[in-house]
């Protein structure tokens, strides 16, 4: 009887107490990280785009899944300092819906090989070799980082250089990619 | 307190900085000018493919390269309409965009050189979000005179938030050695 009634009254406040810590890790987890601006959803531009190795990448055959879109240069020192924490970020979220995908902003071969395989080897980078397609993006800087949905719409814009891999970002985008 | 004054969150002179760099490390806006020589600046292009009739227009213009960081919790408006700069012969003309890409259609530089000298100037007019930072070259027609920099920032989603005014003495373009 003693047992009953003790379970009756600290159970219902533990799975309270419980359930108050779930809602408030998984709100922390959702909360748009400082350095990300949520955006009027609105359809990306076009983005077409080949690599050094020949192969390609067309947003508009990415429906269904989150694509990140990361614009950067050789000669830009935060793009140098960004760079391995969205490598490490890319890889943290191997299995998770999204694409990660780096456009070059108008520079040559030389410039990209001397900077990826140091700065981070593990990522491929797309090239813009005009500069016209970063262009139609209106990044407000570089470096720039898009999250675009899985309706192909903009949706998150990052300011400036971000700590990715961070446990802030990574929850984050964790959640996010995760859906409703 | 007059309205003008109310209006304005900050005034800040930094005078005697005639050193290579000037910047204040705090503050609502944190703001760094490096001048760089024509050596430098013409380097960093060459580099990058600019032709040699680019790099003559290059190495004739001042350039300060701008670092600003916005530490306030509100939107703060970078225009470069509203900076001034002077000498002791009066004002010091910028070298706005549009004057580069004429210079670059007499150069015949390509879209790609045209498209990363575009991505290392300032931003002509921009928002700037709480905790975001921007940079880029600011040119200007070169002198040897002592330049006085006055910024005006206005604040809030509609620039209605206050003003907050800038204000450097005694900067110099830099030379070759």
């Amino acid at each position: 009887m003693r047992v009953r009634s003790l379970a009756t009254q600290v159970w219902p406040a533990l799975w309270s107490s419980f359930a108050a810590v779930l809602l408030l890790s998984s709100a922390w987890a959702t909360t748009v990280p400082k350095g990300l601006i949520e955006l009027e959803p609105r359809p990306a531009p076009a983005l077409r785009l080949e690599d050094l190795d020949g192969g390609s990448f067309d947003l508009s055959q990415a429906r269904g899944r989150w694509v990140v879109v990361h614009f950067w240069a050789s000669w830009c020192g935060p793009c140098r300092r960004e760079m391995p924490t969205v490598e490490r970020m890319a890889k943290a979220l191997v299995d998770a819906p999204v694409t990660v995908v780096l456009v070059n902003t108008a520079e040559d071969e030389e410039a990209v090989f001397g900077f990826m395989p140091v700065v981070a080897p593990d990522l491929d980078t797309l090239m813009d070799y005009d500069g016209r397609v970063t262009e139609r993006w209106q990044p407000r800087g570089l470096p720039s980082t898009f999250l675009v949905d899985p309706a192909g719409r903009l949706r998150f814009v990052a300011l400036g250089g971000r700590t990715w891999d961070s446990a802030e970002y990574l929850g984050f985008l964790r959640a996010l990619f995760a859906g409703p | 307190m007059s309205a003008a004054l109310a209006g304005t969150l900050l005034l800040w002179t930094a005078a005697g900085l005639a050193a290579q760099q000037a910047s204040r490390p705090a503050g609502p806006l944190q703001l760094k000018l490096s001048p760089r020589t024509p050596d430098q600046v013409a380097a960093f292009y060459e580099a990058r493919g600019f032709p040699a009739p680019a790099l003559v227009h290059i190495r004739a213009a001042c350039f300060i390269t701008v670092g600003l960081r916005n530490n306030t919790d509100k939107v703060v408006w970078l225009e470069l309409a509203r900076w001034r700069v002077t000498s002791a012969n009066g004002s010091v003309q910028r070298l706005a965009r549009e004057d580069w890409e004429r210079a670059w259609t007499q150069a015949d530089v390509e879209p790609a050189q045209r498209a990363t000298f575009g991505w290392t100037l300032l931003p002509e007019a921009r928002d700037l979000q709480p905790d975001e930072p921007v940079g880029g070259n600011l040119t200007l027609v070169r002198t040897s005179e002592p330049l006085t920099f006055e910024a005006v920032f206005k604040t809030g989603p509609n620039k209605r938030g206050g003003e907050i005014q800038l204000r450097y003495e005694n900067v110099q373009c830099a030379s070759d050695p």
